[in-house]
């Protein structure tokens, strides 16, 4: 041990990380509500994830001048995703059938723990003590480092977010930023107790981001020389071709893909496209509407092994393609759009909820509105049954569904969702798909009130009997309707409803008298422009 | 895993006939192209806004160019791959500089080991000298078409990457590019890693902050080579 580690500062310093280690322990130990008030109170998050979200909403306005160049680029994204879903199944074999051809080895896995055992059953057939990855978020999913490290295999992070939330023990927060939770002093900390640099020693504490990186890079170096197995993620798989296209900024995923001796990339089985001409308008949207980029700093399209004639490259490429509840989403008529998703953010970028509570709140891998939507619809994440709180976190406002680059309609899954976790019994049983935990949710109280409201409105004696009853009785309303009001004033109903106003203003009451009082030139004209 | 791949396809095949009730499917025809007279100025545009630093040259004068670059930058150990258009690049240039070693990437980099070729990218190597395929305009990218003579690592490893690139490739975007280099119909396969370049490495994981040099170079220099202005004066 160094020196520097016995200084007292250092020992402080390091007290503080593990600090924020426990308190991050704690809070993704408890309940979705619990972890969301956690987060509300912690002032140094709220202000990162502020900051982070306006700043990657000012980005991303800065590509898209033209508002009608967004929208026709954005039915262009739609059309691409929907053609590539409408043909899936043949293009999934289109895909194996190229890749194999390209010298590829493609594996189908079911399952998370199917996932899990095919990398590792790779590993061992290599004899491979040691992976670095580049950015995936399906590796997160199924949680993959945990699986190979309780097999005694180390796993290194090499994307700058993600290595310094594994340092910290966290888990991402952002599925493109994924320590966007940290500000710089948090960081210039953690990489001072925790890291160590090629020589075995302490990295000096700074808080400048040029130095943060320059350390963090001589360490991953040596590891990218070094490992065993480079593991990555794909943006899109193309089957026509055989090939898998990443893209970032870093060439860490490049360095993984390129300097080990294996490569295995894993992804879900919805990222595949037909052709390269489905490429461009993707690859047009995808750095835009996740980082403000016009491109990034690299397209790395990777279509083989090294042949026998090139000097470099992995010697096996392997394809893991996953599931886990992706096919079912496929059988579902209102929630399929799900599948459209090119992973790059900008709905949680968008979302008023994520920019207060921020990504960990969310306890699931994908956080934000695609990550409410897609969670629960997880195999491995435990439905609705443990997620339906995620989906109620939710103003229904439509920030995301209007920023999301491929049009998938984000409020509406959502509130498909909503209605799932709270399904009676018997709509479960329509032989219709349902989403796992569907009806976990379903309170009498509640589903009462609905019933009620819905009686109300469908006899119109009884909603003016209703309404005078309110108007004439609201001196008995509470004052007080916790825990609603514990935030809000408490609404008063008015003292004559809208139907008395009007009568009294003259307004005509019946849909009958309302026709006969436009005149039918009016309504000629209406039915002329539509 | 055989089962998986048929239970996989099974749901996917019974699903195919659940129509999204959200879905819009479009007929549109493709996006305007960026119109040629423009390429030139908005690839030079987008590729100094991302930190490349360009420097315009000709067909006779670009090695003269990479003297001088290499000279101002103190480069002392510059790395190239085994092609033609290297050898008198590979004679000649350690006689003009006289502290510059160039070493020839002639060597596998073999797997597990860590063998010299390997050492020398990461440990010696100060620069990485390639050649771009094409330039594309509307991103300002350079496509590197890596195989024997364009090593994958040599435009990765090597903290400053050098690429040189002739003004005749400059095509208006990756759709084109697709289009004229990588028809299957045509034949035209792409290779086993098609890389797109546009800026050296960076990062802004670390609050929003943009480094340069994140894992890959740190400094991209593009020498542009004008060699159609050459033509039409000739």
């Amino acid at each position: 041990m160094s020196e520097l580690r016995n200084q007292p500062e250092f020992i402080e310093l390091t007290e503080v990380v593990d600090r924020e280690e426990h308190e991050f322990a704690d809070m993704a130990a408890r309940h979705f509500k619990a972890r969301a008030k956690m987060a509300l109170e912690n002032d140094t998050l709220r202000a990162s994830f502020r900051g982070a979200s306006d700043f990657l909403m000012a980005k991303r306005r800065s590509v898209f001048p033209d508002e009608e160049m967004l929208q026709a680029l954005r039915d262009r994204g739609e059309a691409a995703r929907q053609r590539s879903l409408q043909d899936l199944p043949d293009l999934l074999e289109l895909l194996e059938q190229n890749l194999i051809a390209n010298g590829i080895q493609v594996h189908w896995a079911e399952t998370a723990q199917q996932a899990n055992q095919i990398i590792h059953d790779i590993m061992v057939a290599n004899n491979a003590r040691s992976v670095v990855k580049g950015k995936s978020m399906v590796s997160e999913e199924i949680e993959l480092n945990h699986y190979l490290e309780a097999r005694g295999i180390e796993c290194l992070e090499s994307d700058m977010g993600e290595y310094l939330v594994q340092l910290a023990k966290e888990a991402p927060s952002h599925i493109v930023m994924p320590v966007i939770h940290k500000n710089k002093q948090q960081i210039a900390r953690l990489m001072h107790t925790r890291a160590t640099t090629p020589d075995g020693e302490a990295v000096p504490y700074s808080e400048d981001v040029d130095d943060l990186i320059g350390n963090a890079r001589a360490i991953l170096r040596q590891k990218f020389r070094q490992a065993d197995v480079g593991i990555s993620g794909v943006n899109m798989a193309i089957a026509e071709t055989g090939t898998l296209l990443l893209v970032e900024n870093e060439g860490n995923g490049r360095m993984s893909t390129t300097v080990p001796p294996v490569h295995i990339a894993i992804t879900g089985i919805e990222k595949v496209v037909r052709s390269l001409s489905d490429v461009p308008e993707l690859l047009t949207l995808l750095p835009r509407s996740a980082t403000g980029q016009i491109i990034t700093t690299y397209v790395n399209m990777i279509s083989g092994p090294r042949k026998a004639e090139e000097p470099d490259g992995p010697e096996q490429v392997h394809l893991v393609l996953l599931d886990n509840g992706r096919s079912k989403m496929f059988n579902h008529p209102d929630l399929k759009p799900t599948l459209q998703c090119i992973r790059c953010g900008a709905c949680m970028n968008h979302c008023p909820v994520y920019a207060r509570i921020g990504g960990h709140a969310y306890g699931s891998t994908y956080p934000g509105p695609i990550g409410q939507v897609v969670t629960p619809q997880l195999d491995s994440s435990g439905g609705l049954g443990v997620h339906a709180d995620m989906v109620n976190a939710c103003s229904l406002n439509g920030a995301c569904g209007e920023a999301c680059p491929v049009r998938i309609p984000l409020p509406d899954l959502i509130r498909k969702l909503r209605a799932e976790a709270n399904a009676p019994v018997t709509v479960q049983h329509d032989g219709k798909p349902h989403v796992n935990g569907s009806g976990s949710h379903r309170s009498l109280a509640e589903s009462l009130i609905w019933q009620g409201w819905s009686q109300l409105h469908r006899h119109s004696a009884l909603y003016r009997l209703t309404t005078t009853a309110i108007t004439k009785g609201r001196v008995l309303m509470p004052s007080k309707l916790s825990p609603w009001t514990n935030t809000r004033v408490m609404p008063k109903p008015a003292a004559s409803s809208l139907h008395q106003l009007a009568k009294k203003a003259g307004v005509p009451s019946s849909a009958a008298d309302i026709k006969t009082a436009q005149t039918p030139d009016a309504t000629d004209n209406r039915e002329g422009k539509s | 895993m055989i089962s998986a791949k048929s239970n996989i396809l099974g749901r996917l095949r019974k699903g195919q006939s659940v129509q999204a009730t959200a879905a819009s499917r479009h007929e549109l025809p493709t996006l305007p192209r960026l119109p040629k007279d423009q390429w030139k100025a908005s690839f030079m545009e987008l590729m100094s806004a991302n930190h490349a630093d360009i420097v315009e040259t000709t067909e006779a004068g670009w090695q003269q160019a990479l003297v001088s670059e290499l000279g101002s930058r103190q480069i002392g150990n510059l790395v190239v791959a085994s092609r033609a258009e290297n050898l008198p690049l590979i004679e000649q240039l350690p006689r003009q500089l006289s502290g510059l070693t160039v070493t020839v990437f002639d060597q596998a980099v073999e797997a597990g080991a860590d063998t010299a070729m390997r050492s020398t990218l990461f440990q010696q190597a100060e620069a990485g000298l390639s050649y771009a395929s094409a330039a594309l305009a509307e991103t300002g990218s350079l496509a590197l078409v890596t195989g024997p003579q364009e090593p994958r690592t040599l435009s990765l490893v090597p903290p400053l990457s050098i690429v040189v690139v002739r003004e005749s490739t400059l095509l208006s975007g990756v759709a084109e590019l697709f289009e004229h280099s990588f028809d299957k119909q045509q034949g035209q396969l792409l290779p086993t890693n098609l890389v797109l370049v546009s800026g050296p490495s960076k990062t802004a994981d670390i609050q929003q902050t943009l480094a340069y040099g994140a894992h890959g170079p740190k400094s991209l220099l593009i020498l542009w080579v004008n060699d159609l202005h050459a033509e039409s004066v000739g």
